[in-house]
């Protein structure tokens, strides 16, 4: 390596390996680059919180948050940005960056007001000025799961439930019964029951029953029509042997 | 988060504390390949840091995969299961 493009082994779908020379990026489709990827930006974040200790950072893979009073965040914000940039080559859309304000009685104009004083008032943020575009006083989506006010986070999951729903009716296109139900199972059912384990049982309870009997309904629907295809059936053979 | 967040009870309204979420563009496909293979080894093959970290310098890898191995652990007992099921 040292700086120069690696070389990497591609084998296509016919098992023929090809040889790439390449010097950014994973591999694509290898589950484990997930992981590989977090490896690699950790050590460089991690450098970061050392010097800002005022500054708690969380993260999931490519999703990281920082938690601090208005200016620690900015300023760690800043660092990593530049950071990441040098090490790592990883570009930050600042302009896309979502700021958060709990539980304060800010309106959205004062927040962003806010914001873009603490960012004039520091020259070390002087990379940060097209931030502002994504100011909530609400909530904020983290890692898919909504963390705010409790009308912010009904809204959210209503919204979800919706979004299920309507992929739920637009299964009824598979004719696998196997396929239609492992399809239900694991694709529309984990969304809602992703959201079940993190978020507060009393904010989308009615949500999720919704969505249940969307989907208790079509499994219903389902087990009906296999039932009296199995009562034709044994009807036909009974016939047929009499 | 949401427990970290939990403690803004005593808000300034001067500094008050928020979260902010970083928006990383197609990161899975432009970050380097280099420091991968640096971590992986342990050690660092060029300055990092803004060169507070020096070539050869022994990289955090042992701390950082330990507290990431729970992750593969998981990802391994779902290829499991799927492919016995």
């Amino acid at each position: 390596m040292q700086g120069n493009a690696s070389t990497m082994r591609f084998s296509d779908h016919q098992g023929v390996p090809h040889h790439l020379p390449c010097s950014k990026g994973g591999q694509q489709g290898d589950g484990l680059e997930t992981f590989h990827f977090a490896v690699t930006v950790h050590p460089s974040i991690g450098r970061v919180c050392e010097r800002q200790l005022d500054c708690k950072v969380a993260g999931i893979y490519d999703d990281i948050f920082a938690i601090a009073r208005l200016s620690k965040a900015l300023s760690c914000v800043a660092e990593m940005k530049k950071i990441l940039k040098t090490d790592l080559d990883m570009d930050l859309n600042v302009p896309n960056f979502n700021v958060f304000f709990p539980g304060t009685s800010f309106s959205l104009d004062t927040a962003r007001s806010a914001l873009e004083r603490a960012v004039r008032a520091d020259p070390a943020l002087a990379d940060l000025a097209a931030i502002g575009a994504g100011v909530s006083t609400d909530g904020m989506r983290v890692a898919g799961v909504p963390v705010g006010v409790d009308s912010w986070v009904k809204t959210f999951v209503a919204k979800k439930a919706r979004l299920v729903i309507t992929y739920v009716a637009k299964l009824d296109v598979v004719s696998d019964g196997l396929l239609h139900n492992q399809l239900l199972h694991f694709c529309q059912n984990a969304r809602m029951a992703f959201l079940g384990r993190n978020t507060p049982t009393h904010l989308l309870s009615e949500f999720t029953a919704q969505v249940d009997d969307t989907i208790v309904e079509v499994r219903w629907c389902a087990g009906m029509a296999l039932e009296v295809g199995m009562w034709i059936g044994l009807h036909i053979f009974a016939n047929l042997i009499t | 988060m949401q427990l970290l967040l939990a403690n803004h009870v005593d808000h300034d309204v001067s500094d008050p504390l928020v979260a902010v979420q970083l928006e990383a563009s197609k990161v899975f496909c432009s970050v380097s390949r280099q420091p991968q293979f640096a971590v992986l080894s342990g050690e660092a093959s060029r300055p990092y840091d803004d060169v507070r970290v020096q070539v050869g310098d022994e990289l955090a890898r042992q701390r950082t995969l330990k507290q990431l191995l729970w992750i593969f652990f998981v990802y391994a007992g779902q290829c499991l299961h799927y492919a016995f099921q």
